[in-house]
């Protein structure tokens, strides 16, 4: 049951171990809408909250490959079609000769497309999640540990959720508004 | 398929290769004699790749090192073998090198570094530098540790330098030198790099087929298999970089000493061997380990360790054979398996030692069994 004007339901751990733990069960719940805030990264929290993670290689990888296309044809545009010179009866198209270059922008396309990739996942530029309003919620940049499942999650219960989060052995549950 | 039986086939194999090398020989000495270089300048990468590796990860440390521990400390005990398989060229200099036919030497304006004795005593002075860094690797080994790194102290960097100087001086002297009037800078560190290549590679498949108990601390194995993917990944981009270098530059220049070497190697039959090699040593490779779901499967990483492995040898063979007349002969897999199956010998012979030595060293939890047995992946 989802209700408008709430965001999520938030709790706080005081463990890796335990949000990890928390994690794992909110998932086997079925649960996919949820995320956590933690100090340090947490390996094992990206392989349960993964999904949108599998994404980003492979926009990367297609990136790269509009970079090489990009970078290999401006220069074939530019030295066999728009501006031809003879270099010491060298061919036109001499790709070697375009083999840094093409790297180069490859390169750029690659990890310009990263961090663009990265931007728009992560939802910048924003200043604030909604669980900022939570009172302590900047311990999550020292040392808490705060998982979050969403209201927009199909499964959304807030009673179960409460009783999930207890079982778990949250330091602290909140409700966080939208 | 166990060790021991693996360890067999390889003896016979190598045995069997050597004995028909050396009866071929009396017919055809020169074909015989650059056939066994190329396999010797291919398979020295296990102990070299070893001993870079061993020194990289002094200086750099990782966990990785713990999974192919047992598979570098034997691939650095077979450098003495690469002493003896070297000795029957020495008596046969003129049938390789055109520097060491005195009509033919006559002209060279570089006699002086081109000279029999002093290739020989250059020889001995890089296996003395090899052996004493495998020696001091092996004696206060890093990798008896946690994989912490830092064991090795100074001798670590000081080892990559001098092995990086002597690596690119021995392929100077030994394939470089098949044509005197050639030279490439570069050389020296795309033959280092292809060696280092088949070294990290042997290590790597070894670590994937032997079933062991994980040392302490080692982690999952799909983590560890995935740093050495990595690493593979980092290598083969160096052998690739070096190897297109080369190549733009002597191109770009057009200069008549430097293009006759890339004529003979890129037209007729050769051409297609140098598509091969990029084909699989770089862009199958390369494609396939940026996927992260291949660096973490057994399978898949042993089918492109393998496959780099195979076109690292045709490298071999692409840089050294077009110099002779005979070109590619049945001499080549024929030595590569001789010179291969008794290295190979040596080193399972060493791996198993170590591998027991380990397991008296780690206490068994109990109702554990360890196996020793290999099957292939």
């Amino acid at each position: 049951m989802s209700t408008p004007e709430l965001y999520g339901i938030a709790a706080e751990f005081t463990t890796a171990e335990a949000v990890t733990a928390a994690a794992r069960h909110i998932k086997n719940a079925g649960f996919r809408r949820f995320e956590a805030y933690t100090p340090m990264p947490v390996e094992a929290l990206d392989e349960l909250i993964a999904g949108k993670q599998v994404a980003l290689p492979l926009l990367i990888f297609c990136f790269g490959c509009i970079g090489f296309l990009v970078g290999f044809f401006m220069q074939y545009y530019l030295a066999v079609v728009d501006y031809p010179i003879n270099v010491g009866g060298r061919p036109l198209n001499s790709w070697p000769a375009f083999g840094p270059i093409t790297f180069e922008i490859t390169v750029v396309f690659a990890v310009g497309g990263a961090f663009l990739a990265w931007f728009i996942f992560n939802r910048l530029p924003r200043l604030g999640t909604p669980l900022s309003a939570i009172p302590g919620f900047e311990r999550a940049t020292i040392d808490r540990y705060f998982l979050c499942v969403e209201a927009s999650d199909p499964r959304f219960d807030r009673a179960r959720l409460r009783w999930l989060f207890e079982r778990c052995g949250a330091h602290r549950i909140a409700e966080v508004a939208a | 398929m166990t060790l021991l039986q693996l360890r067999r086939g390889a003896l016979g194999a190598g045995l069997a290769g050597t004995v028909a090398c050396a009866i071929g020989a009396i017919w055809a000495p020169q074909e015989f004699f650059a056939a066994w270089l190329a396999a010797y300048v291919f398979w020295l990468g296990v102990p070299l790749g070893a001993l870079a590796l061993v020194e990289v990860h002094d200086l750099t440390g990782g966990r990785w090192a713990l999974t192919v521990r047992p598979g570098l400390t034997a691939s650095l005990l077979t450098l003495p073998l690469f002493i003896l398989v070297f000795i029957p060229i020495f008596f046969f200099l003129p049938e390789l090198y055109s520097w060491a036919r005195p009509d033919e030497a006559a002209y060279l304006p570089n006699t002086f570094y081109l000279d029999a004795p002093f290739f020989i005593g250059r020889f001995a002075g890089y296996f003395v530098i090899w052996l004493i860094l495998a020696a001091i690797a092996l004696l206060r080994s890093p990798l008896d540790g946690d994989g912490a790194s830092g064991g090795l102290g100074a001798v670590s960097g000081i080892g990559l330098v001098l092995l990086a100087f002597t690596a690119t001086f021995a392929a100077f002297d030994w394939v470089m030198s098949l044509e005197p009037h050639w030279f490439s800078t570069m050389f020296g560190l795309i033959v280092g790099s292809g060696q280092f290549t088949t070294g990290l590679c042997v290590v790597i498949l070894v670590a994937l087929m032997a079933k062991r108990m994980p040392a302490p601390g080692e982690g999952p194995p799909s983590d560890r298999f995935h740093d050495l993917g990595s690493i593979l990944l980092a290598v083969l981009l160096l052998w690739a970089y070096f190897e297109f270098m080369q190549f733009l530059i002597i191109w770009e220049e057009d200069l008549r000493d430097e293009i006759g070497w890339y004529v003979k190697r890129l037209y007729g039959p050769w051409g297609s061997v140098m598509l091969t090699i990029v084909l699989g040593h770089f862009v199958v490779p390369f494609l396939a380990l940026i996927w992260s779901p291949v660096k973490r499967s057994r399978g898949a990483l042993g089918a492109v360790c393998a496959l780099v492995l195979v076109t690292g040898l045709i490298d071999v063979w692409w840089m050294v054979l077009p110099e002779f007349p005979g070109g590619f002969t049945w001499f080549a897999p024929v030595a590569a398996m001789g010179m291969g199956g008794l290295a190979l010998a040596l080193f399972l012979w060493r791996f198993e030692r170590g591998l027991a030595k380990a397991e008296r060293r780690i206490p068994a939890p109990r109702g554990v069994r360890f196996e020793r047995g290999v099957s292939h992946g």
